[in-house]
């Protein structure tokens, strides 16, 4: 546990010691903001609840902050070489890899509860919207947190694959809008049901926590994925000795 | 306190180490040489622990590489190429950091940072970020890394690399002090280095070690054995003629001096037969002997004949 917490430490101060944290997070805040007053105004009078609108446009802009924290994960520990002074000293590649991913989900939950804290500020911004469901709104973002933890494990497997950060930044946005865009993807396959779409899309799980429809097998897909992800991952660290 | 044996690492199908065995015992400084490609890094990486065999065993202080690697790694200090570190970091901050990853107690851990502040002399740097750090510090800060939980055994990639001449002396002198206390194998591009600091080297080519001996004994190792020089007073031809009929010389020429002296150049036998063979036909032909000298051979030489084929060597 010591280890754990010496390595996780580190992931945070390499972030909030920095601008970087603070940038990101910001740019994060405000463009989710953006997107979500301009849905507002779009739909004056339409169908969808404002806590949902809100979660829809974090998720929008969640794999940019993602990407952002996650590129330079393993990448940048590769080009400095200061991997192989972490893997020779006795800490497991189990630990390094759940450290790292725990400190991205930490910096990813901060930029996640900024954004969903802003609301009533946006609120005030927006006179002709009427007062916040706080269910609805915990619904929505406990929905985001498991796509979150999903989508960054996601990000942690792919920056391993890469010593190049912007290599690994590419890869890793297009690898976590895979699992976001699962919808439109199939959509275009024949003979998929719309049935299965609904089941699998990211867009339709968090509405439905939104609108308070709390269903088991989402939250079972993303912590399965999120599992076999970090898994993989620790397998790929671990598989340099051999190749 | 290291063995090393029938170790072999390919990456694919490309062989970086193939079927090396060595031992380096407690106490000993001993260096690894070789031309960019020799597999060093490969087998230093595989005694940290970063890295697993192919083939073969590694073993550090009685503990097999493969079943007791967390052991291993706590056995090792070790210094990978170029020093890697985090220059966010403070040196102290990243002392603490290490220490944790390495599993000590925090009091314990307190006290050694102080104590290899000392060894590496960083007090006055303690509160330094990394990256504002000079080369010279940041490799003291690497090898203070490396001291930090204790290791008996201290394997240090190129560690002069990179850095001006009085800092090299400056790590250089700390690596001697360590010497007291540790086992330490590291590998050099700097041969002279390598002779001041080593007890011994070992030479490796293509994966292979092609010579395994003391700095002294690999200097003599070109076949042939001592490049004497002598100037002998006496009519060239006759001097030229004479000294090629002796047993076991080579390479003989003769260039005439002023006032009848001769410089000759010579490979002769080693150990000191070639120059007495030469002042036993300076004596028996009447010739006045004013030089008689074996030049002496740098390791320099042993490593270019070993690793380019610009020689031959009586044994690898």
């Amino acid at each position: 546990m010591r280890k754990f917490m010496a390595l996780f430490r580190r992931e945070l101060a390499s972030v909030f010691w920095s601008p970087l944290g603070y940038v990101t997070v910001a740019v994060f805040m405000s463009a989710t903001g953006w997107t979500f007053l301009q849905a507002v105004q779009a739909q004056v009078g339409g169908s969808l609840q404002l806590e949902a609108l809100l979660a829809i446009s974090i998720l929008v802009w969640l794999p940019v902050l993602i990407t952002v924290i996650c590129m330079r994960l393993f990448a940048e520990e590769k080009r400095s070489g200061t991997i192989e002074t972490l893997l020779t000293t006795s800490v497991g590649d189990g630990t390094v890899v759940l450290a790292k991913y725990c400190g991205a989900m930490f910096f990813v939950l901060v930029g996640l509860g900024g954004a969903m804290a802003s609301l009533p500020m946006l609120v005030y911004l927006a006179p002709n919207i009427e007062a916040v469901d706080v269910a609805a709104l915990l619904g929505g973002g406990a929905m985001l947190v498991l796509v979150a933890m999903c989508c960054t494990a996601i990000g942690v497997l792919v920056s391993l694959l890469t010593r190049n950060q912007i290599v690994a930044a590419i890869c890793c946005f297009w690898a976590i809008c895979v699992p976001l865009m699962v919808k439109p993807l199939l959509a275009t396959v024949p003979f998929v049901r719309q049935e299965v779409l609904d089941r699998l899309s990211v867009e339709q799980h968090v509405l439905q926590y939104t609108g308070g429809i709390l269903q088991v097998p989402p939250v079972v897909l993303y912590l399965t994925v999120t599992v076999l992800m970090l898994f993989t991952a620790v397998r790929v660290l671990e598989s340099r000795r051999w190749i | 306190m290291i063995s090393v044996r029938d170790v072999s690492r390919h990456f694919g199908r490309l062989p970086a180490v193939r079927g090396i065995s060595f031992d380096v015992r407690q106490g000993e400084i001993v260096g690894l040489l070789g031309p960019n490609g020799a597999g060093k890094t490969t087998t230093l990486r595989m005694l940290a622990g970063y890295l697993r065999p192919s083939a073969g065993r590694v073993f550090i202080d009685g503990v097999d590489g493969y079943d007791g690697e967390e052991d291993v790694r706590n056995r090792v200090g070790y210094l990978p190429e170029n020093t890697p570190l985090y220059g966010e970091m403070r040196v102290r901050e990243y002392l603490v950091f290490r220490g944790r990853l390495k599993g000590m107690a925090r009091r314990h851990l307190r006290a050694r940072i102080d104590a290899v502040l000392v060894a590496c002399d960083l007090r006055d740097r303690a509160q330094s970020m990394i990256r504002t750090l000079s080369k010279g510090y940041r490799q003291r800060v690497g090898l203070a890394d490396c001291l930090l939980h204790e290791p008996p055994c201290l394997i240090l990639d190129e560690p002069t690399i990179g850095l001006d001449p009085n800092q090299i002396r400056q790590v250089r002198t700390l690596i001697q002090s360590l010497a007291e206390t540790h086992t330490i194998l590291l590998s050099t591009h700097i041969l002279s280095e390598a002779e001041l600091l080593c007890d011994r080297v070992l030479i490796m080519n293509n994966g292979c070690i092609i010579a395994a001996d003391t700095p002294m004994a690999l200097a003599g190792l070109r076949k042939g054995g001592e490049q004497i020089v002598a100037e002998i007073a006496g009519p060239v031809d006759d001097v030229e003629a004479a000294v090629e009929q002796l047993a076991g010389v080579r390479d003989v020429q003769c260039t005439q001096q002023s006032e009848g002296w001769v410089r000759v150049r010579l490979l002769g036998p080693g150990q000191g037969k070639g120059r007495t063979q030469l002042f036993r036909l300076a004596c028996m032909q009447g010739w006045e002997l004013r030089e008689l000298h074996a030049e002496q051979q740098h390791l320099e030489d042993v490593f270019a004949a070993l690793t380019e084929g610009a020689g031959e060597v009586e044994h690898a």
